[in-house]
């Protein structure tokens, strides 16, 4: 019934415009949008749980006081209506700690994968383009950057940094992660220059900037866009797990430092009284994968015309 | 044999490379630490009462290296100690070369990464294989699915996970450690179970990990091959079902074999989680342990011998690579 | 048009001498060869919007001993009709009806499994493109040699390895060395050559070869196609060639039919067809080849695009929208079936003509010939227009080769 409402909604919006091309196609490509949510429930699932995501790390901690209310009466409270989550070891409500730390969580997240996809797709397009000398440089640095493990360099890392700010460990991150987009953009590049595509712009007279804002990026937008949701997955389970592995100085609340603390410092371990303490950022950083591995199927179908059902 | 050892040559030659800068920057990231932890170590040891002489030169058996002398002074110091395999002294250790400890180390990280790498490979590939011949029914799909979605998740979720459940909620396995302290280590039935026994729930973790991606890799490999022009030929020609299937998995498997070496290389990354989380003294749970420690002389080794395992890694795929494929063996496009 | 004659002539000239050559062979091993009979043939192929007919109604027959040839551009169903001939048309297509009748075999269409995998390489030899990779790139040819004879349970394997070493040598290769190498070491060719090796090594005595000279270069070309012809003569084979080269017919095929969205629009003997098309898409085919010693101006390429699987009509015949011959009849009925000596054609066009000209043919059926009639104006007005001046040209010349034997 809401499904239907949206599109009557989304129909109206675009009727009421002025019928130029751009306007038409922009509300086609929201109907086929629509139309590949529609034919598999599981997507707009999917859609449902990211943007539900979105929602809590924007607006969730403003609920909640700076400092979470503790219950000494009820340390490991088991899950009630009143914590569905129960409690962890100070008697806090594993809800809201949840609620609080997922700001952090997902800022980091979005910092990384803008700067992963940015710094990647314009390193890769850059070899891509010039191909020659700048290639083969650039890609020796990305094999390089491929080649040192990321984890244990963050760990090492983290004796310098201390990551304070979620813009900063999304700094550290994306700077770290932009290897395989790069690669991956580089290869886009040059088989679409193998097709003639950039010949034929130059042929007709196409300044370079035009090429690569006006041809080249379009036909790459919905890869990068899906690397962007992909390195969001990776983000997140890169810092929730310095956190959980207890290197860094915990100074905001997040998923990472609940684990550790469920795990290591509160025994979650040893008794099951705190074991939903433990799941709950467990759970959390699931279902976010889950929805998101859902819209990257979905845009996958919307983006790929050979996928297409017309 | 001589593209092998044009190759080898190739790889050793990027592998020292990358060692080079790899340990550079690692010196020089530990040595810019706010607060040099070494100056900080000889005015404690001053205030301890110890002579400013005394106190020197136990820092500088603890660092592995004089604090004295310019950083670059260090950095060569540092350098020519690699060669010679010295890679300093460990503070947490005291008199025991970090070489040595790592190398005790490595073993609890080695056996247990091969065991469930191979495990979840040999699963993966056979069940890919169904997977994909049996890619429009429902149960090739419930495998595919289910390895997209086990290879989506972090290892250390899978750890929890399983701890979780194998040691909380129906408490059968050991939580951590490598074996039950009341057996005597050595070539003792009992020591020998319990160390399988401490081992399953890493070994699982790891064999959890990387299935889904086997059956995913396994998968795309045997459809693509499954279009290849010469398994038609195979059955325009009769050939038996059987040889045909062989044709079919041998093709399929070869571009795998590279993925598996990659990918132990890689795990070696990955079982810091593993390890911290089953409390197994391997590389990882030494890295973090340097790290709290501040013990920058193992973390420097830590890190190289990791990062070492993974360029080795990379050499070793390459040259398998060259090895089984007559393709690559005899140069590429001969005629 | 004399250039085209003359070409004509020449290649009359070598097919018929070919002809001949495999003639006095198959007599000495005429029991092996077996004839084969296509009657009403037709694959389908499944796709989002139903199962669309990829082969229709395809009647074809093989004579033992014979090279028949089957030209049409790419789509039109050839290579389907090709797999066809061992039941083995890959999914999403499937046979849905008619039968392939193989002396010795049966109806190839009811076979499967095991005796299915049994006659296929032991009774059918299948010669894959030479493009196509068609052998196992991990393995030396030889062990793949061993891993066929395994298949079909030859006890001698050594004798095997002899007879491949024989077949290679034959065909101007070291037969040892051959063995001994992997795909990627051996040329374009050279692959092909072990194709046909490994399609005849079990002796087979029906050959199918799928574009057995495509991307190869012109001496190559030329070698293999004498190597077909010598070993088809040789030993006793039935072989059937798909190819979109009518140079290649030209030169090996003794038959020659020619395939258009999916159908067999014209079939005979390959001196009459291409010395006298009697199909409107046959004599544009033959007009679409540029001449080595012409003005190539006087190459007419057909105007239009050859159908694809879903834009075949459903109804009527299938060559209708780019024929200059085309009447109302063409839009709604099949095309009859004109039978002249040993020629078949299936087109209105050609019925009408015959309807007009003489009356000996048997024009399908009468009710085609009857058809016809009304529409015998058509023709005649289109012929006035200059590009269709050969079209009774080719009727009339037709006529006086059809009673040469």
């Amino acid at each position: 019934m809401t499904a239907q409402t949206i599109t009557a909604a989304g129909g109206a919006a675009g009727g009421a415009g002025p019928g130029t091309g751009r306007a038409a196609l922009r509300r086609n490509f929201w109907r086929g949008v629509w139309r590949v949510l529609r034919r598999k429930p599981s997507r707009m699932l999917g859609a449902v749980i990211v943007a539900g995501f979105a929602l809590m790390g924007v607006f969730g901690p403003m609920f909640y006081p700076d400092h979470l209310p503790r219950d000494t009466a009820a340390l490991y409270a088991p899950p009630s209506w009143e914590h569905p989550f129960g409690t962890d070891f100070e008697g806090t409500d594993v809800l809201a700690l949840l609620i609080t730390g997922s700001r952090y969580v997902l800022l980091t997240a979005l910092v990384t994968a803008v700067i992963t996809v940015v710094l990647g797709a314009a390193i890769g397009l850059f070899a891509g383009f010039r191909r020659g000398r700048w290639d083969t440089v650039l890609m020796r640095i990305t094999d390089m950057k491929l080649t040192i493990p990321g984890l244990p360099l963050l760990l090492v890392l983290s004796t310098v940094w201390k990551f304070t700010s979620a813009l900063e460990m999304g700094l550290v991150l994306g700077l770290l992660g932009w290897g395989g987009v790069a690669r991956a953009v580089r290869s886009q590049t040059l088989s679409l220059r193998e097709r003639g595509f950039i010949e034929a712009a130059r042929g007709l007279g196409l300044s370079t900037t035009h090429i690569i804002g006006r041809e080249l990026l379009p036909s790459m937008a919905p890869f990068i866009a899906m690397n962007m949701l992909i390195s969001v997955t990776g983000a997140v389970y890169a810092q929730v797990g310095l956190f959980f592995l207890g290197v860094l100085p915990f100074d905001a609340n997040n998923w990472g430092v609940m684990l550790n603390l469920a795990v290591f410092g509160g025994g979650a371990m040893s008794s099951p009284a705190a074991l939903p303490y433990l799941m709950a950022p467990l759970l959390a950083i699931l279902l976010l994968t889950l929805g998101i591995v859902l819209v990257v199927d979905a845009m996958d179908e919307i983006f790929n015309p050979r996928l297409r059902e017309e | 044999m001589t593209v092998l050892i044009r190759r080898l040559a190739g790889h050793l030659a990027r592998g020292l490379v990358m060692i080079l800068i790899v340990t550079t920057v690692s010196f020089f990231v530990i040595r810019s630490v706010p607060g040099d932890p070494m100056a900080a170590k000889y005015e404690k040891l001053v205030e301890q009462g110890m002579s400013p002489e005394a106190a020197q030169r136990a820092v500088e058996v603890l660092y592995g290296f004089a604090p004295s002398g310019g950083l670059w002074q260090q950095y060569v110091d540092y350098m020519t100690g690699l060669f010679r395999l010295d890679l300093g002294q460990s503070l947490t250790i005291p008199g025991v070369g970090v070489s040595t400890v790592l190398f005790s180390a490595a073993k609890w990280t080695i056996l247990p990464v091969l065991a469930g790498t191979l495990l979840s490979f040999l699963i993966g590939v056979i069940l890919g294989v169904y997977a994909a011949v049996r890619r429009s029914g429902r149960l090739g799909d419930a495998l595919a699915i289910s390895g997209s979605l086990l290879h989506g998740v972090p290892q250390y979720v899978l750890a929890l996970l399983l701890m979780a459940v194998f040691t909380t909620l129906i408490p059968i396995l050991p939580a951590g450690g490598t074996a039950d302290i009341m057996y005597e280590p050595g070539l003792n039935a009992g020591y020998i179970g319990s160390l399988i026994e401490y081992a399953t729930l890493p070994v699982l973790t790891y064999a959890l990990a990387s299935y889904g991606g086997w059956i995913l890799a396994m998968k795309s490999s045997v459809v693509t091959v499954l279009g290849d022009d010469f398994i038609l030929a195979a059955e325009l020609r009769g050939m038996k079902r059987g040889i045909v299937f062989r044709y079919i998995a041998r093709n399929a498997i070869l571009p795998l074999f590279t993925i598996l070496a990659l990918s132990l290389g890689t795990l070696f990354g990955g079982a810091i989680f593993i390890e911290r989380i089953f409390n197994y003294p391997g590389l990882g749970l030494m890295l973090i342990d340097s790290i709290t420690n501040r013990d920058y002389a193992l973390m420097g080794g830590a890190f190289l011998l990791i990062t070492g395992a993974i360029i080795v890694a990379n050499i070793m795929a390459d040259l398998f690579y060259t090895v089984i494929d007559p393709r690559v063996r005899g140069g590429e496009g001969a005629p | 048009m004399p250039t085209t004659e003359n070409t004509a002539a020449r290649n009359a000239g070598k097919t018929g001498n070919a002809g001949k050559a495999g003639n006095t062979a198959n007599v000495a091993s005429a029991m092996k060869a077996p004839g084969v009979r296509v009657d009403g043939l037709t694959v389908v192929y499944r796709t989002p919007a139903g199962e669309l007919p990829a082969v229709r109604g395809i009647d074809l027959e093989l004579p033992a001993g014979t090279i028949t040839g089957v030209v049409g551009e790419s789509g039109s169903g050839k290579s389907t009709l090709a797999l066809s001939l061992l039941n083995a048309v890959q999914p999403p297509g499937r046979i849905s009806a008619g039968s392939v009748e193989i002396d010795g075999l049966g109806d190839v269409v009811k076979l499967s499994g095991e005796d299915l995998r049994k006659a296929r390489g032991r009774h059918i030899g299948y010669v894959f493109q030479a493009a196509q990779n068609s052998l196992n790139p991990l393995k030396t040819v030889g062990k793949q040699l061993l891993d066929l004879g395994r298949s079909h349970e030859i006890e001698d394997l050594r004798g095997l390895v002899r007879d491949a070493k024989d077949l290679l040598g034959r065909m101007g290769m070291d037969g040892a060395r051959v063995l001994d190498s992997h795909q990627h070491e051996l040329s374009g060719g050279m692959r092909q050559r072990v194709g046909i090796m490994l399609a005849l090594v079990l002796n087979a005595h029906l050959v199918v070869l799928d574009e057995p000279t495509t991307a190869l270069d012109m001496i190559t070309q030329a070698n293999i196609l004498r190597i077909v012809r010598e070993v088809h003569a040789e030993r006793g084979l039935t072989t059937l060639v798909i190819t979109h080269d009518l140079g290649v017919v030209a030169e090996v095929a003794d038959r020659l039919a020619v395939m258009y969205g999916g159908r067999l629009v014209e079939q005979g003997p390959t001196t009459d067809v291409l010395s006298a098309p009697r199909h409107p898409y046959t004599q544009g085919l033959l007009r679409a080849i540029p001449r080595l010693l012409g003005d190539i101006g006087e190459a007419r390429a057909l105007p239009g695009r050859p159908p694809t699987l879903g834009t075949v009509p459903a109804r009527g015949c299938v060559f209708r929208e780019r024929c200059a011959l085309r009447m109302d009849v063409c839009e709604t009925e099949e095309p009859p079936v004109v039978v002249r000596g040993p020629s078949i054609t299936a087109c209105h066009a050609v019925a009408a003509a015959d309807a007009g000209v003489d009356t000996d043919t048997t024009a399908g059926t009468a009710t085609a010939g009857a058809d016809a009639v009304p529409d015998a104006a058509h023709p005649a007005e289109t012929a006035d227009a200059p590009e269709s001046a050969g079209a009774g040209e080719p009727a009339g010349v037709q006529g006086t080769r059809g009673e040469q034997p």
